[in-house]
């Protein structure tokens, strides 16, 4: 039956063509994964290989970014010399030993083609122990920030008829942008910026949810909304607003869905404009939702609080760890309060929301030319438990001044009440939560020279000795922001107290 | 010829000699470095001769952050400025000493302390008290508050006082405490009250 022979052979054929056709495919479609490294003024990739379920990169791709590498082969082991500090991997060991470290990895390091592959999970402590600068690994996003590169951004909804949310960035970002509908997607390839929580839901007739996502070396924001939304730069690539398409001039009554324009192109920096949050924000993930969120001022005031996560840059605080600063404890726990005080319907501003040095007198300055009309510095410790709150140590009975100016060295005597009525009132609404709580007056900088009401609160662990596993909780630190926004919102509501 | 027992009896004695040689030498480099030590760690105590005076000493405790009051006994310099400067020291060596209510840096001293008419007592720091004081609000307020309530306490016309480091003002201590204002006594002894 030859014309069975020959069908069969032809089928066989077919077959494997389709087969190598879809490996083929496959083989183009198939992401390339890779590690993004962060420096503080640039930025490079490196391929990750898998084996054995675990994600490597091979190490020297990694190191020759830091410096001439020297680079010694034996039979099972090599050894890198990278700034004078070598280390030492053996084919099949889960431990290095890097100058006088031994770094344990989850998985065996690999010699292969004259180089080693690392696991890609330790590579923050390979990499920090030869460069000694801190390095910070995002694992499941592949992505890395060596000696603080990470820039956090705030995102800030200004609540109308028709809502806008603010992205603020610390540098100028170029993300990718992608509309579809009612969601827009920013992909950062090259931008080293990063979020403090994973997603925020906002009651906004408008905005409904914002997502950060990190994958394969790059950081991804999503924004969605009730009706298609749209993209436009400002401040020289540090603002990014979201907001609704314009409806179209002319009704043609032809498109079905609205096509979102394209990116407006660089817009003027807008000034200093310190009322940047609407009220309703509720960020969920690492955040719990709040409570209440109490309806804002009806007069439209720009009532605002000045949020000052202390310390920063060249200036850390306290340092708990070798890799936990005070400065970094405080960043967070003021993007919760933020976000606690936006659901609540309070404005704020962030003095610093990346690792800026700021001098005392430079936090009063801006708070005092904002006119703020709260402030409040955070600072985090590991003496003692619980949260005390702190007013200047002024006496009330001190002379008001008359006038537009008041002395320098004791610009917060007139609000001296105000400020230990609303530190009462905190220490209270922190007790309620069955945390520690006191409340002092205390000569800390800069709270003498602020001209308004200001406290400063230092946050320590939950229970006496504590670490700073303890104090870095989401748990606890949403618990203090809770009830530091709501003591702020109901002092609000009392006649005389907040503006 | 030598015979062979005289001989390793002759090595044996030049090892022990020269093992026993390094030991000392060792030992007189350690003798060194601890004399060294405790002649920068620790501040000058009160002079031992003179009257014995009771003074009460207002000594920080990290742990209960509180300050309590100390009865001790000192000889006191007759000028004020060199009372204010003993007895800052002789609360130091409270801080100084292991183990410590308060530890404060190694070499942390009072270099001088100045009296300016209207009760104003300006405190002059050196470096290592700054540099290496420990970082915190609490903990910062605790050092200023004992040493001002033990200047108040034991000094009647103490009024206010200031601190400098090294000769020259400073915005902060350690991060926190704001060194640029002047440190009220009665609003330092509120403060103690208010940490009981």
């Amino acid at each position: 039956m030859p014309w069975i022979k020959q069908g069969v052979t032809r089928r066989t054929l077919v077959c494997i063509a389709g087969a190598m056709f879809l490996l083929l495919i496959k083989s183009f479609s198939a992401e390339e994964k890779r590690l993004t490294v962060y420096l503080p003024q640039t930025n490079f990739q490196v391929p990750v290989t898998e084996n054995a379920a675990h994600e490597y990169v091979r190490l020297l791709d990694l190191l020759e970014h830091f410096g001439d590498v020297n680079l010694k082969a034996e039979k099972f082991s090599i050894k890198l010399k990278l700034a004078g500090v070598e280390g030492q991997f053996v084919d099949g060991a889960q431990r290095a030993h890097i100058g006088r470290a031994t770094i344990q990895a989850d998985a065996p390091f690999r010699i292969a083609d004259g180089n080693v592959l690392a696991p890609v999970s330790v590579l923050d402590q390979l990499l920090g122990t030869y460069i000694k600068k801190p390095v910070e690994l995002h694992a499941s996003g592949r992505r890395m920030f060596v000696d603080g590169a990470a820039a956090i951004f705030v995102a800030d909804l200004k609540r109308s008829e028709s809502s806008t949310l603010q992205l603020k960035f610390p540098l100028a970002v170029n993300p990718t942008i992608s509309t579809e509908g009612g969601r827009v997607r920013l992909t950062f390839s090259h931008e080293p910026v990063v979020f403090y929580s994973n997603a925020i839901a906002y009651q906004d007739k408008l905005i409904s949810q914002l997502t950060f996502s990190e994958q394969n070396g790059t950081a991804q924001l999503d924004i969605t909304g009730t009706a298609p939304l749209m993209a436009s730069f400002s401040d020289g690539g540090r603002g990014i607003a979201i907001a609704a398409v314009p409806a179209p001039q002319k009704a043609t009554a032809t498109a079905a869905s609205p096509t979102p324009p394209p990116v407006t192109g660089t817009a003027p920096a807008a000034g200093v404009t310190p009322a940047p949050a609407g009220p309703g924000a509720t960020p969920v993930g690492t955040v719990p939702a709040a409570p209440t969120s109490p309806a804002p001022a009806a007069n439209g005031a720009r009532f605002f609080v000045m949020i000052d996560a202390a310390h920063g840059g060249d200036e850390p605080g306290a340092k708990f760890t070798e890799q936990t600063m005070e400065k970094d404890v405080v960043l967070i726990l003021a993007h919760r309060l933020r976000a606690e005080l936006q659901s609540h319907g309070v404005n704020s501003v962030m003095l610093r929301s990346s690792d800026q040095t700021l001098s005392t007198e430079q936090r009063a300055v801006a708070a005092n030319t904002q006119r703020a009309d709260l402030y409040i510095t955070i600072h985090a410790t590991l003496a003692g438990k619980g949260v005390r709150v702190y007013t200047a140590m002024q006496s009330s009975a001190a002379p008001l001044q008359s006038g537009p100016f008041l002395p320098w060295s004791s610009a917060q005597s007139p609000f001296v009440g105000r400020s230990r009525n609303l530190a009462a009132a905190v220490a209270t609404e922190i007790g309620g939560k069955g945390l520690s709580a006191s409340n002092l007056g205390a000569a800390v900088a800069p709270l003498n020279n602020i001209a308004a009401p200001a406290l400063a609160l230092e946050v320590g662990p939950r229970g006496l000795g504590g670490g700073v596993d303890s104090l870095e909780k989401a748990t606890y630190q949403n618990l203090i922001a809770q009830a530091v926004a709501t003591a702020i919102a109901n002092q609000r509501a009392k006649p005389g107290e907040l503006p | 010829m030598i015979p062979r027992h005289m001989q390793i009896t002759l090595g044996l004695l030049l090892l022990a000699f020269a093992a026993g040689g390094t030991y000392m030498f060792q030992l007189r480099q350690h003798d060194i470095r601890t004399a060294r030590n405790s002649s920068t760690e620790l501040p000058v105590a009160a002079p031992a001769s003179g009257p014995q005076t009771s003074v009460m000493l207002a000594v920080a405790y990290d742990d209960d952050a509180v300050v309590e009051s100390r009865q001790s006994n000192a000889a006191l310099p007759p000028d004020r400025s060199g009372r204010a400067r003993e007895l800052l020291r002789l609360l130091l060596s409270n801080y100084l000493q292991q183990p410590s209510p308060h530890p404060l840096g190694q070499g942390s001293d009072v270099r001088d302390v100045f009296v300016v008419e209207g009760g104003l007592y300006v405190v002059d720091l050196n470096s290592a008290f700054a540099e290496e004081h420990p970082s915190g609000i609490l903990v910062e307020q605790l050092t200023l508050a004992s040493m001002v309530e033990t200047l108040a306490a034991n000094l009647p016309d103490v009024r206010r006082v200031r601190f400098l480091v090294d000769g020259k003002e400073r915005s902060t201590l350690a991060g926190h405490a704001d060194l640029t204002a002047d440190y009220d006594a009665a609003a330092i002894h509120q403060f103690i009250s208010e940490l009981r």
